[in-house]
């Protein structure tokens, strides 16, 4: 039992090693950077950078943004695609098509959708088109507090499939007789799915919530492409702020920026793990 | 402390024997700028040619000139001879040349074409004898719409393998069969573009360019005989294969060097690989660089006039290198490379261009890299702001002569080259842009320089008012002909933007844009009639020409003290408004040394070199105390020559017979006035230049980055088109800048 223990330790080494060199080692020192004052001597200054950084308006601002449009865009694709995937589930045969095209946007790269979305999106695009069709004014969806609208769009079209992907594996674990119990008991759609569905894939669900946070959390190129360097505040996220500060070899506020939105992202997601904890004894 | 220290270092080196720039390498033509058309290996010396010719032996301080006579080829004077072509045929000096005769249209056709011998005479004649008149081959001839044709231009490193002659030429490479005079051309495909050639092993000619089929650069092996080509490798190591040059190889031993990035490489043909460096390469490389191995060891390569002869044969190493980025390919970057090396001939400079530095300078600085040890950039740049307001950039106030120099610059030019508090950076480079207005073009139209105005505010109501004045002459025109009236607003905008940066930076302690002296200058310039000024809407035709007797405004000029002459024209810095002070704006190019450089007292040796090889026309822009006229450096000579001119036609007019006085008389005065030009405008820096630009400089700054241009160009160009109002445009700009400010810029 010895040997097997010590022969498990070298098969981990290596990703171990991995580990340490390119996520650990970096992580604490970055943390070092965000005690530093941000001059080439690279002088301690404590908690500094985090006090100011706090107190600075576009930080809390970008922070906002970020947050904001993670709430929103996280749980539509988790809707849409928790829908989508239960009419696919349905959808026997003939679902492949619709399941392979649905993959599609994830699998482009997203400078060329971004493109498209300019065309789509742009003054005399086909969105605007349609708009003055039925009769409507033009709308600058690229400037402004408008470019919220594109910019959610794109996330849900993009990220989309592979949680329709994830959520339609999960549910066609879920036997049939169960469905038809239900329906045999006089269970409708509604009271399946909160009944049967929901509960049985509560690990997917959250799989999905958590991953595209995650990549809300992310949307930023879509913004700077279109937006610049300092886009309308109302789509300025921590990201920009980052982004800018890096520019300007103030390394000390990209870390302290990223590690002060590493805690709050910690809390948050704790917080999920939490709540699944719960639904998940609660269901079994 | 750190001066002795670089002083020790510098002895202690000394006595290694290493060398950069050392015994048996030597630089010619940099002084007299050569025209080079070509050069060679000739019996183990270099022979050079352009107007003239030039032969250079290993161990001499210099080169020999020799001017071309080839009177004795034909005694019709209506032909005009040409050089064309000098090559070695086995140790012997050949040229292959051309005659031009003109008809009374001066449309030229080619009229004769000789090969023979050069002699090289006594009398420092380059004869040629022996000479066979032959057919100008038709695949080397140009020919034009108008009828008249000329060879095509003819320039590079000729060579003859086995009676073929290899040509290179702007239009592409060829191989010229020396007995039935016809020309093929090498890559006549199309798959490939030749970048160099030089003679190789077996009788075959080195190719080096692009080749279509490996969609990279490549080497080739070309036996123009057989027509055959053989890939010998893929260049895809280089970084920017394309900048690789100075192409030369060793048909003997099948060595082959070439110069990169301010270095001498061997390059190995069968691989493509470049192998280690063998010294520096200061002079700029364009991947058309002539270059040739001759005496067996020596390796030259030119570059604008100036060629460089390495001994290939030495086996020392330096003992320190410096590597500097040149963003700016500054003259004076290279004359402070000769002036140190010569003083410092134990370490190595090599002097780089490379793009990618410059773009990822702050990648590097937060990397800590010691790679560099110099930046030469533009302090109006991003990258530079954020070094200098991160602390990147060493203090150079232990250097005496930095600090020296720092006492006489503009306060506002030292502030911004400095780090707290700390001289940290060295002007290398100004520019200033500013308005010209053109005094004949105005006078033509009845209006002078003093009633233009001098801020924009009003300018721009002047312009509705210059059509009724420009009626006076319809050739005069207001702006360049190749503008439209989107141009011209765009262009007018631009200038304004950037004025208005300026003015911010002296005048505003925060940053705004959305103010009512920007609401005022936009709604002016949308009212401005650009059609009743004769600027078309949209413009018809590619090709334009005028005079500055007829264009009144370059509202985007060049008013630096030593680039610009403004013969007959006024400059002008325009100031906002007419309540508003202007503000002399200057780009400064700036040198500065690397905080991780490891060789950071020898860098400083550098930019003390540096220091002394900037132009001293440039330090008129940075030093409010120069304020004696500068001469130009021919000044003497020109006047000389004027006055001998002058002092001839008084005498001539004086002998004279009162029949012939009146027409000596005109060309007295003409002399005369011909002096009196020479002696005004003969100055690299004259008195009412000088006068103006310190009558400007109340106001000097410094130009940091030119943000409301570059982040708002796209904004900018929406309103431009009329996607937005000057509102919205206004209020989105005034977003950018105020979160900006917020972020802490």
């Amino acid at each position: 039992m010895f040997r097997k223990k010590k022969s498990v330790w070298l098969f981990l080494l290596p990703g171990f090693a991995g580990l340490m060199l390119f996520y650990i080692v970096p992580f604490i020192g970055g943390i070092w950077y965000s005690l530093t004052d941000g001059s080439y001597q690279n002088r301690f200054v404590g908690l500094a950078n985090y006090i100011s950084i706090w107190q600075n308006e576009m930080f809390l601002l970008g922070l906002k943004n970020t947050l904001l449009l993670s709430l929103i865009c996280a749980p539509l694709v988790w809707v849409l695609s928790f829908v989508i995937a239960a009419l696919l589930n349905r959808l026997r045969p003939g679902g492949a098509f619709f399941r392979n095209s649905i993959l599609l946007p994830y699998l482009m790269p997203s400078s060329a959708m971004l493109l498209i979305w300019l065309l789509l999106f742009d003054y005399g695009g086909v969105v605007n088109r349609l708009i003055a069709a039925f009769g409507g004014g033009r709308v600058l969806w690229l400037e402004g507090a408008q470019l919220r609208v594109p910019i959610v769009l794109l996330f849900v079209w993009k990220n989309l499939g592979f949680a329709v992907v994830i959520f339609l594996a999960a549910l066609q674990t879920i036997p049939d007789p169960l469905y038809e119990y239900a329906t045999l008991e006089g269970a409708g759609f509604l009271r399946q799915t909160f009944g049967i569905t929901l509960p049985l894939i509560v690990p997917s669900a959250f799989l999905i919530i958590i991953l595209e946070w995650i990549n809300a959390f992310k949307i930023f190129k879509e913004v700077y492409f279109i937006g610049g360097a300092y886009p309308d505040e109302a789509v300025y996220t921590l990201q920009n702020y980052m982004n800018n500060m890096y520019g300007r070899l103030n390394y000390q506020n990209v870390t302290t920026a990223a590690y002060s939105f590493a805690l709050i992202v910690f809390a948050l997601f704790g917080a999920l793990f939490l709540l699944e904890r719960v639904l998940r004894r609660k269901f079994s | 402390m750190k001066r002795w220290f670089c002083l020790l270092l510098v002895l202690v080196l000394s006595a290694s024997g290493a060398a950069a720039l050392a015994e048996g390498d030597v630089l010619l033509g940099r002084d007299e700028s050569l025209y080079v058309e070509g050069m060679f290996a000739l019996d183990g010396a270099l022979c050079i040619y352009g107007n003239d010719l030039y032969i250079y032996r290993p161990g001499e301080a210099d080169y020999q000139t020799y001017s071309f006579d080839f009177s004795g080829l034909s005694e019709d004077e209506s032909l005009s001879f040409e050089r064309g072509i000098v090559f070695d045929d086995g140790g012997q000096l050949r040229g292959f040349t051309f005659a031009l005769r003109y008809d009374d249209q001066f449309r030229g056709e080619i009229a004769k074409a000789f090969l023979g011998d050069i002699d090289l005479t006594a009398g420092g004649l380059a004869v040629m004898e022996n000479a066979v008149e032959v057919e100008w081959p038709e695949e080397l001839t140009e020919r034009y719409d108008d009828g008249s044709e000329m060879p095509v231009s003819l320039s590079g490193t000729p060579f003859i393998i086995g009676g073929t002659l290899y040509l290179n030429a702007y239009s592409g490479a060829y191989a010229l069969d020396l007995e039935t005079m016809e020309a093929g051309e090498l890559a006549a495909e199309g798959d490939f573009y030749l970048s160099a050639m030089c003679p190789y092993t077996d009788g075959r000619a080195l190719l080096y360019g692009y080749s279509n089929d490996l969609e990279g650069y490549a080497l080739y092996a070309c036996d123009a005989a057989s027509g055959e080509r053989e890939l010998l490798s893929a260049v895809d190591s280089v970084p920017v294969a394309g900048d690789l040059s100075g192409l030369a190889a060793d048909p003997e031993t099948g060595a082959v060097w070439c110069a990169y990035d301010g270095q001498i490489y061997a390059l190995d043909a069968a691989t493509g690989q470049l192998g280690e460096s063998f010294g520096d390469m200061p002079l700029m490389t364009y991947g058309s660089n002539k270059a040739c191995l001759f005496g067996g060891h020596y390796y030259a390569i030119e570059s604008n006039g100036a060629i460089l002869v390495r001994d290939l044969s030495r086996d020392v190493q330096p003992e320190a290198q410096l590597k500097v980025y040149d963003g700016r390919y500054l003259d004076s970057v290279t004359d402070a490379y000769f002036a140190y090396t010569a003083a410092h001939p134990e370490v190595s400079v090599t002097i780089s261009h490379d793009y990618e530095a410059g773009s990822q300078i702050l990648e590097d600085m937060l990397n800590r890299s010691s790679e560099y040890d110099i930046y030469i950039l533009s302090t109006a740049s991003p990258e530079y702001a954020a070094l200098r307001d991160r602390g990147y950039l060493y203090d150079l106030s232990g250097s005496a002569a930095i600090a020296e120099l720092f006492e006489g610059l503009y306060p506002a030019v030292a502030e911004h080259l400095s780090s707290n508090g700390a001289p940290a950076a060295l002007p290398v480079e100004a520019a200033v842009r500013g308005f010209c207005i053109s005094d004949d073009a105005l006078a033509r139209i009845g209006l002078t320089a003093d009633d233009v105005p001098t801020n924009w505010s009003d300018f721009l109501d002047f312009l509705n008012e210059l059509p009724q004045y420009m009626g006076e002459d319809a050739a005069v025109m207001a702006f360049e002909p190749y503008m439209s009236q989107e141009d011209v607003r765009s262009q007018l905008l631009g200038c304004i933007l950037t004025s208005y940066q300026a003015y911010s930076d002296a005048t505003a302690d925060v940053p705004s844009i959305d103010t009512p002296l920007m609401r005022e200058l936009l709604d002016k310039l949308e009212r401005v009639d650009f059609g009743a000024l004769g600027v078309p809407e949209k413009v018809v035709g590619d090709s334009f020409s005028w005079s500055s007797e007829e264009l009144l405004f370059t509202t985007d000029a060049d008013v630096t003290l030593g680039d610009n002459y403004f013969y007959r024209e006024t400059p002008v810095i325009m100031a906002m408004g007419p309540e508003e002070p202007p503000v002399l704006a200057m780009e400064v190019t700036a040198a500065f040394v690397n905080p991780f450089s490891e060789n950071a007292g020898l860098a400083v040796g550098f930019l003390e070199s540096l220091a002394g090889s900037v132009p001293e026309d440039v330090w008129y822009n940075f030093c409010p105390d120069k304020n004696d006229p500068l001469p130009a450096p021919e000044r003497d000579e020109l006047i000389a020559g004027a006055q001998r001119y002058y002092d001839q036609t008084v005498a001539a007019y004086e002998a004279a017979d009162a029949a012939d006085k009146q027409a000596l008389k005109q060309e007295m005065d003409s002399a005369e006035e011909n002096l009196k030009q020479v002696t005004e405008y003969s100055w690299a820096i004259r008195p009412e230049q000088i006068e103006w630009f310190r009558a400007n400089d109340d106001h000097l700054i410094a130009m940091g980055e030119s943000w409301f241009v570059d982040e708002g160009e796209e904004l900018t160009m929406q309103y431009i088109q009329g996607r937005l109002d000057a509102g919205q445009y206004l209020r989105q700009m005034e977003n950018k800048v105020r979160m900006r400010a917020m972020e802490g810029m």
